[in-house]
């Protein structure tokens, strides 16, 4: 008498295996001790095609003797139940052709689903998105020396220093700074912060760079140079669907050496922090950010300094990867500035050590 | 991880908002949020649940707000948290937005 339970188990256990001989995926599978119990066609395929020998990776044989040291000890954590999943993605270069694949390893569990009695290994070709990602690789590191080399030289001279310093939290940085001697005792210095980060702040910025000597050699004085950055941003960047509300903040001085003075204007930027002699000054934000308002009113600021004065201009990304409100992020700059004269090389080394969660960028200015 | 819940009330909408509001939001805030909150008298935005906002989710938010209130949408926003409220005051939004935007 036929058993219908036993024809039922049959039949599924048929649909099975269709199913696995007509993936196109190579798969095999193994049991507790790396003896493969099951291959379908494309897995015996692929061996035959590249050469290898179908013995070796067929029913019967050990899949752990043909594979490396470190892939045997990832597949037998998820034979131990230690992960649910191990990807490796590897080359395998054919003579004539650039190859890369991804193996997958899933736990096989027994019928009751209690244990694992075994693992399913597939092989996946993923060469077209390995080829896609070192393109972009390629175009994104391009981009970030092209970027790289637009950044100034140092101002270095006897009565005034000006560095900068900035680490892109993706390959390329939404931060700017520049710098433009105006004249024998006036210099203009900017940082920006453009909105968001990655491809697209850092060719917003690209396009805010070729602009910002003219505008800064031109206007020259603070309030000017924020109403025309603002009238560019109004005119060249917010049509289209997404730039509506594209902005940037900033930080724009200049520096009178004769004067001693600092005039400057904040647009929503974290304010500058100062310190000439031993009073301390914020150069802190009256004004909205670039590119929100057609029409802002302008409220510049000025600062007297009398004796040796240390600045320090940096964008959000600094605090924020120290878990620091903006203003606890002034009180902790004061405070640093007082530890070494030279303020360039100090925050140069804290911003290095931080776990970055966006760009970051930082200039130091002394003059006496 | 940004979500956000609709409660409505004849022609009042309140949405709230829970996570951090940034540039992995640009699909919700303009291709769900702004579609489904047009054509309600008034929308209250809780956001008493959204501890960081960086400038791209500032730029989305401006652009939630600007977009109802184009289409005759009061808009308020409530419960902001005293250091989101930090970075709002230094771009100026409830200058740009409108003080009385912010409620409560």
């Amino acid at each position: 008498m036929v058993d219908p339970g036993n024809v039922k188990g049959k039949c599924l256990e048929s649909i099975t295996d269709n199913i696995i001989q007509s993936m196109a995926h190579h798969i095999a599978v193994i049991d507790q001790q790396g003896d493969i119990l099951i291959v379908n066609s494309a897995w015996s395929d692929y061996t035959r095609i590249n050469g290898g020998d179908p013995e070796e990776t067929g029913v019967g044989s050990n899949y752990f003797t043909v594979s490396d040291r470190e892939t045997v000890r990832k597949i037998k954590t998820v034979l131990d139940g230690t992960t649910d999943r191990v990807v490796v993605e590897y080359p395998c270069h054919a003579p004539r052709e650039k190859r890369w694949f991804a193996m997958n390893v899933t736990p096989l569990m027994d019928f009751n689903r209690n244990n694992i009695i075994g693992a399913v290994i597939t092989h996946m070709d993923v060469t077209d998105r390995k080829l896609l990602e070192l393109r972009q690789q390629k175009d994104l590191d391009m981009a970030k020396s092209i970027q790289k080399r637009v950044v100034l030289e140092p101002i270095e001279q006897e009565n005034i220093t000006v560095k900068g310093f900035y680490l892109a939290s993706d390959q390329l940085s939404g931060d700017l700074y520049a710098w433009y001697k105006i004249s024998s005792h006036q210099y203009g210095v900017i940082l920006l912060d453009i909105m968001g980060h990655g491809v697209t702040a850092g060719m917003m910025s690209m396009a805010i760079r070729s602009m910002l000597e003219g505008i800064i050699t031109d206007e020259i004085e603070p309030g000017k140079v924020y109403l025309k950055l603002n009238e560019q941003f109004h005119k060249f960047f917010k049509s289209g669907r997404g730039y509506k509300n594209f902005f940037c903040t900033g930080i724009y001085m200049l520096i009178d050496t004769d004067e001693k003075s600092i005039s400057y204007i904040n647009a929503g930027h974290p304010g500058a922090v100062g310190l000439s002699g031993n009073e301390s000054f914020i150069l802190s934000s009256a004004n909205p950010p670039i590119g929100l308002s057609k029409e802002p009113d302008v409220k510049t600021g000025k600062v007297q300094v009398s004796e040796k004065t240390k600045l320090l201009l940096y964008t959000d990304g600094f605090t924020d990867s120290m878990n620091m409100r903006l203003s606890d992020g002034e009180s902790f700059i004061l405070q640093e500035m007082h530890l070494n004269d030279d303020i360039h090389e100090h925050f140069e080394k804290i911003v290095s050590d931080l776990n970055r969660k966006d760009d970051i960028a930082i200039v130091s200015v002394s003059f006496e | 991880m940004f979500s956000y819940e609709i409660e409505q009330e004849s022609e009042r909408a309140k949405v709230t908002f829970e996570g951090d509001l940034d540039i992995d939001c640009t699909e919700t805030i303009e291709d769900e949020l702004i579609p489904a909150l047009t054509g309600y008298k008034s929308v209250i935005i809780e956001f008493g649940a959204v501890e960081f906002v960086d400038s791209s989710g500032m730029g989305l938010l401006l652009n939630l707000v600007q977009s109802l209130k184009d289409e005759g949408v009061s808009v308020y926003i409530r419960r902001v948290r005293e250091e989101v409220m930090e970075v709002f005051d230094l771009l100026q939004i409830p200058e740009i937005l409108g003080r009385h935007t912010f409620v409560g």
